[in-house]
C-alpha cells in the first residue's frame, strides 16, 4: 500500500493531466461532479479535483517523511541518552519528556504554527517538535532492556566507549523498534499535517493539501460534496498505509524477537 | 510517615516539577520566539514612541529571568492577560467556554468507553472469529480517519441529507454528532486494549479455577476477568486527556460548538497570543492534573503498585 502511494506522489506530474494549479474548466463558482475527462470533478476554481489529490500526495508525503525523520532523530536521540545513561540523564529527560507530553499534541502545533512564518519548514519542524516524545519513551525502554545483556558486558569488557557502545552495537539492536515507530508515526504525522492544513496553517494556498481542499469544500458542501469527500479518502488511505506498515511491522518484530 | 504517603507525596512533588516545565516551555513560546510582541499590539502603523511605551509596560524591557518570573508571579494570581482582540480577561473567556468543551468531552469518553468495552468483550470471547477480525481490522481503519473528515461526513449525512440532528451549535441534540465525531476514534482504541487485556486475562490461572469451581460462564466473565481487565484501561481513560483535547480542537471547528477549542483556534486566526498561550497552558495544566490524579487512585486502589 505504501509502495503505491510513493509511486503515486512521484509519477503525479505525469499521472495528472490538468496542472492542479490552474483552473481548467469553466467550473467557477459551481463546481462539476465526477464526468469524464475531469474523473474526479472539478473544485470550484475550476481546477481538477483528481490532478490536486495526486499533487496533494507529494506534499503530504514529502512532509510525513521529513517531519517523521525529524521526530525520529529527536526520539531516539533522548530516548538512548535516558536509557543508556541513567540515573540523573535518565531522570531529566524523562521530566522534559513528560513537560512536552502534557501539551495536547494539536494545540502545541497550531500555537506554534501560529507563531512562526506559514510555510513548509515550520510544519516540519512542528510536527517534529510535538510528536517526538512517544518515539522516546519506547527507545528508552528498548535500551533499558538491552543494556543489561550480555554483548554489552562483553563489549565493555573489551574497553569500548560509550559512544562506541551505544552508536555500534546499542542502536543497531534498536532498529527493528525505531522502524516501527517510524511507521506508526508518519501515520500520525499525516494525521497531524491534515488538520494543520484544515486550520489553513499548512502549506500556503495554492499548492494542493488535502486538509487544505477538504477545509475549501466546506463552503461548497452542499451542492458538490465530492469536493470534500476525495481529499478525504486521499488522507485515510494514507494513514492506513502507514499504519499497517506499523502494525505488519511489528508482528515480524515481535516474532522475531519471540525466538530469539 | 508511611511509604504510601511518602509515594503520594512524591507524585504530587514531580507533578508540580513539570508544571513548572510547563510554565517554562510556554513562557518561552510566547515571549522569546514571536518577533515582536509590542508591535502586535500595536498595531502597523504605531509610531515608535507608542512603541516604547508599550514595551514599558508589558516589561519587554527587562531581563528575560526577571520576565519570567513575573510571569510566574502573575500565573499564581491567576492572571492569564488580556486578549489582544477583545482586551477581555483570558481566564475569563477560559472559564466561560470550558463547560462547554467540558460537556462535549464528557459526552464522547462516555460513548467511547461504552462502545469500545462493548466491542472489546464481544471479540475477546470468540478470537480468530470473523467478527473478531473485522474489528481489528476496522478499528484499525477507524483509527486513521481524520476527525474532521468523519465530522464533515456525519454533518452532510446526518445533519444535512436526513435532516436527524441540527447543524451544529451548542445544545442537547446538537452534541450527538460532535461526540460521535470525537468517540469514533477512542472507541476503536479502547476495543482493541480490551480485545487484547480481556485475552490475556482469560488465560490466567484464577480464570480457570472460578470455571472449574463451576461458576457460570457468566459470573467468570463479569466478576473476575473484566475487573481485572477493566483497570489499565481506566488509568487510559485519564490519561488520554491530551488527545481528547487535541480532537476536541478540530470537532469544535466544524460543529462550531463554543467551547475551548474553538477559543484556541480563534486566537491562532487572530494572533491572539496572550489567548494562544492562556489556552495552550490551560490544557497542560488540565493534562499535568488529570495525570497526577489518576496515578494517585491508580495508586490507592491497587495495593500491588507503589513507586519506587
Amino acid at each position: 500500500m505504501v509502495l503505491l502511494l510513493v509511486f503515486i506522489a512521484i509519477a503525479a506530474p505525469w499521472l495528472a493531466r490538468y496542472d492542479p494549479l490552474k483552473a481548467v474548466a469553466d467550473s467557477f463558482g459551481d463546481p462539476f461532479p465526477p464526468q469524464r475527462p475531469f474523473w474526479l470533478g472539478t473544485d470550484e476554481l475550476g481546477r481538477d479535483v483528481l490532478s490536486r489529490v495526486l499533487y496533494g500526495a507529494r506534499i503530504s508525503l514529502l512532509v510525513a517523511v521529513v517531519a517523521t525523520s525529524l521526530t525520529l532523530v529527536i526520539g531516539v536521540t533522548v530516548g538512548l541518552c535516558a536509557g543508556y545513561f541513567g540515573a540523573w540523564v535518565d531522570t531529566v529527560l524523562m521530566r522534559i519528556t513528560d513537560v512536552v507530553l502534557s501539551f495536547p499534541a494539536l494545540l502545541l502545533a497550531i500555537a506554534l504554527a501560529a507563531l512562526f512564518q506559514p510555510g513548509l519548514a515550520t510544519i516540519f519542524v512542528v510536527i517534529g517538535v510535538v510528536s517526538w516524545t512517544g518515539v522516546a519513551r519506547t527507545v528508552r525502554g528498548e535500551v533499558l532492556s538491552l543494556r543489561e545483556r550480555d554483548f554489552v558486558a562483553a563489549a565493555r569488557a573489551l574497553g569500548a566507549t560509550p559512544l562506541r557502545l551505544i552508536v555500534r552495537h546499542i542502536l543497531p539492536n534498536t532498529l527493528p523498534t525505531i522502524l516501527v515507530m517510524g511507521a506508526l508515526s508518519t501515520s500520525n504525522t499525516v494525521l497531524l499535517d491534515a488538520g494543520l492544513s484544515y486550520l489553513g496553517l499548512g502549506v500556503p494556498v495554492p499548492t494542493p493539501s488535502w486538509g487544505r481542499m477538504i477545509s475549501d469544500s466546506q463552503t461548497y458542501y452542499r451542492i458538490a460534496p465530492w469536493l470534500m469527500v476525495f481529499p478525504g479518502l486521499a488522507i485515510v488511505y494514507a494513514v492506513v498505509a502507514f499504519n499497517f506498515l506499523g502494525y505488519g511491522l511489528l508482528a515480524i518484530v515481535s516474532r522475531r524477537e519471540g525466538r530469539s | 510517615m508511611s511509604t504510601p504517603m511518602i509515594a503520594l507525596l512524591q507524585r504530587v512533588g514531580w507533578s508540580v516539577v513539570i508544571l513548572i516545565g510547563v510554565t517554562f516551555l510556554t513562557f518561552t513560546i510566547a515571549f522569546i520566539i514571536p518577533s515582536d510582541p509590542a508591535r502586535t499590539v500595536a498595531g502597523p502603523k504605531a509610531d515608535r514612541e507608542t512603541l516604547a511605551q508599550i514595551r514599558k509596560e508589558m516589561g519587554l524591557n527587562q531581563p528575560l529571568p526577571i520576565q519570567y518570573a513575573r510571569y510566574l508571579d502573575r500565573l499564581v494570581h491567576g492572571d492569564l492577560g488580556r486578549s489582544y482582540l477583545t482586551r477581555q480577561s483570558v481566564r475569563q473567556a477560559i472559564l466561560e467556554r470550558l463547560p462547554a468543551t467540558a460537556y462535549l468531552a464528557l459526552t464522547s469518553l462516555a460513548a467511547a468507553a461504552l462502545i469500545g468495552i462493548v466491542l472489546g468483550c464481544a471479540t475477546a470471547s470468540r478470537q480468530g472469529s470473523a467478527i473478531d477480525l473485522t474489528v481489528l481490522a476496522g478499528s484499525l481503519v477507524i483509527l486513521s480517519l481524520p476527525v474532521f473528515w468523519v465530522g464533515m461526513l456525519l454533518l452532510y449525512f446526518f445533519a444535512y441529507r436526513l435532516r436527524l440532528f441540527p447543524l451544529g451549535g451548542f445544545g442537547l441534540s446538537n452534541v450527538v454528532l460532535p461526540a460521535c465525531a470525537l468517540a469514533l476514534n477512542g472507541a476503536a482504541y479502547y476495543a482493541r486494549i480490551l480485545h487484547t487485556n480481556l485475552r490475556t486475562v482469560l488465560e490466567e490461572d484464577y480464570v480457570r479455577t472460578a470455571r472449574a469451581k463451576g461458576l457460570s460462564s457468566l459470573s467468570v466473565y463479569g466478576k473476575h476477568a473484566l475487573r481485572n481487565a477493566l483497570i489499565p484501561l481506566v488509568t487510559l481513560l485519564g490519561l488520554d486527556l491530551a488527545g481528547l483535547l487535541s480532537g476536541v480542537v478540530l470537532t469544535e471547528t466544524i460543529f462550531n460548538w463554543p467551547g475551548l477549542g474553538r477559543l484556541a483556534v480563534d486566537a491562532v486566526f487572530n494572533q491572539d497570543i496572550p489567548m494562544i498561550m492562556g489556552t495552550v497552558l490551560f490544557g497542560a495544566v488540565l493534562v499535568v492534573g488529570a495525570n497526577m490524579l489518576v496515578d494517585i487512585v491508580y495508586m490507592i486502589i491497587d495495593p500491588r503498585i507503589r513507586y519506587q
